[in-house]
């Protein structure tokens, strides 16, 4: 009832009031159409997101670049620990110059199996210098658990140390080998010159050297460095993994925006809130008087 | 008109065609929210020129020209009680209140005295709510928006509203 007659009786601005503000728009203003607001910031906010993740799949996935660099660099690592296996070497057998004094000198690297074959192959290395009617002149073998190391240096007549190399080279894969030749014979002549021109104690001195250069040039030096193979190398990283890092260190940043902002914003929306409070209450106030 | 249609409607509105349609709801809120229809007409010319100046920032897709009209008069009436509200401090003249009203009808045209009297026994914010919801007709949840409170604190306090208006209707019959 109350409702009707007030609507009925609903007061209308007075015509002079009317030209006022019909006087007020004479420069006609055109609404802006705006994009929402809220709206805005959803789309502005994913697209960060999604320009983030897009941003580290692509630098992950196309990156292949350092992929590789840091394959590579495991890939050299792998050489050095022997975590990657390469191709199996033959052994070196570079043979002798008949009719000359050399000294020769050999070292071959081979990798078995475990510490069973280790000391087995140390075992028939050993034996395959006594049967070419060389000597063992040192073994040093050291195993823990399954791995271990092992290192055998023998004396091996020059004119068998190609049957030598090939005989010790399969005993393992060969990894690594060295082999060195130096001509003896100059140095033999210098010194059998000496015997010749010296007398009494002196060319005996020289005798004694020149007997030791022509033993030394009759047996060649033969070393084999035996290890079994070291722990496997943790993986190499996927090329994933770089995008997962990305994406990680995006998420960190992002992490350590909302710890540093945090609270600035909470106390900023606290004190929204409070300040909204109180200006209701004040008009409220105002109102009820 | 549905909130989406009356948004495109609003979006394509002139200044002038929009203070033409609404002046009257600004001025009825305004004439019920002060109860004073000199200052009411003030404050309304006062609110066009706010929203003249503030149009090229409405945005229809936030709500219609009538509601954002509302909200500019309410800030702008807000200014004037504020104001009101010391200049009577300062010379003390509260007392004068009851005495300083008009003969002319503040509240409408044709409405019975005693009804009046009723509308003028209510306070600001009681009268508010009344124009909102029922001279202009605004659904609770706009008319709450313009009032900055939740849907149902504006529906209880149109209830509170128009009982006290009957109750101050009664016993002015009475």
């Amino acid at each position: 009832m109350l409702p009707e007659l007030l609507l009925a009786a609903r007061p209308a601005a007075s015509p002079a009031l009317r030209e006022r503000v019909r006087a007020i728009g004479v420069a006609e203003p055109v609404p802006r159409r705006r994009l929402p607001r809220r709206r805005l910031a959803l789309a502005s906010g994913l697209a960060v997101v999604l320009a983030a993740g897009a941003a580290g799949l692509a630098v992950g996935l196309t990156g292949r670049s350092s992929g590789q660099v840091h394959y590579g660099a495991a890939v050299v690592h792998g050489v050095s620990s022997g975590a990657v296996r390469q191709p199996d070497l033959a052994p070196a057998v570079i043979p002798t110059t008949p009719g000359r004094l050399q000294d020769y000198r050999a070292h071959l690297e081979l990798q078995v199996a475990d510490a069973a074959a280790l000391s087995d192959r140390t075992k028939r290395a050993a034996r395959i210098a006594h049967r070419l009617g060389g000597v063992v002149t040192k073994v040093d073998l050291a195993s823990h658990g399954r791995s271990g190391t092992a290192l055998i240096v023998m004396r091996i007549p020059i004119g068998r140390v190609q049957a030598a190399i090939g005989a010790l080279g399969a005993l393992g894969r060969i990894v690594n080998q060295h082999v060195v030749i130096t001509d003896a014979e100059r140095r033999i002549d210098t010194l059998r010159k000496q015997v010749q021109d010296s007398t009494g104690t002196a060319r005996q001195v020289a005798e004694a050297r020149l007997e030791r250069e022509l033993r030394k040039a009759r047996l060649s030096t033969v070393a084999v460095g035996l290890r079994t193979p070291p722990a496997p190398a943790p993986a190499p990283p996927h090329r994933e993994s770089t995008a997962v890092r990305i994406l990680e260190a995006e998420g960190r940043i992002g992490l350590y925006a909302v710890l540093v902002a945090g609270p600035i914003l909470l106390l900023a929306a606290a004190a929204w809130l409070v300040a909204r409070v109180l200006r209701r209450r004040s008009e409220r106030r105002l109102l009820e008087t | 008109m549905t909130r989406a249609g009356a948004a495109a409607y609003d979006t394509y509105m002139t200044f002038a065609a929009a203070a033409e349609q609404h002046l009257d709801d600004v001025y009825a809120y305004l004439a019920y929210l002060t109860g004073d229809r000199g200052a009411a007409e003030d404050l309304a010319a006062e609110t066009f020129e706010k929203a003249f100046r503030l149009w090229r920032r409405f945005d229809p897709a936030r709500g219609s020209v009538r509601v954002w009209l509302c909200q500019i008069a309410r800030t702008t009436a807000l200014d004037w009680f504020r104001a009101e509200r010391r200049r009577r401090s300062r010379e003390n003249v509260y007392a004068l209140r009851q005495v300083e009203r008009p003969a002319e009808p503040l509240f409408g045209d044709g409405l019975a005295p005693g009804l009046e009297r009723a509308l003028a026994a209510l306070s600001p914010g009681e009268r508010e709510v009344i124009a909102l919801r029922v001279l202009l007709e605004l659904e609770g949840r706009t008319a709450a928006r313009v009032l900055g409170i939740s849907e149902t604190a504006c529906s209880t306090r149109l209830s509170r509203a128009l009982a006290k208006l009957e109750r101050e209707v009664d016993e002015d019959v009475a």
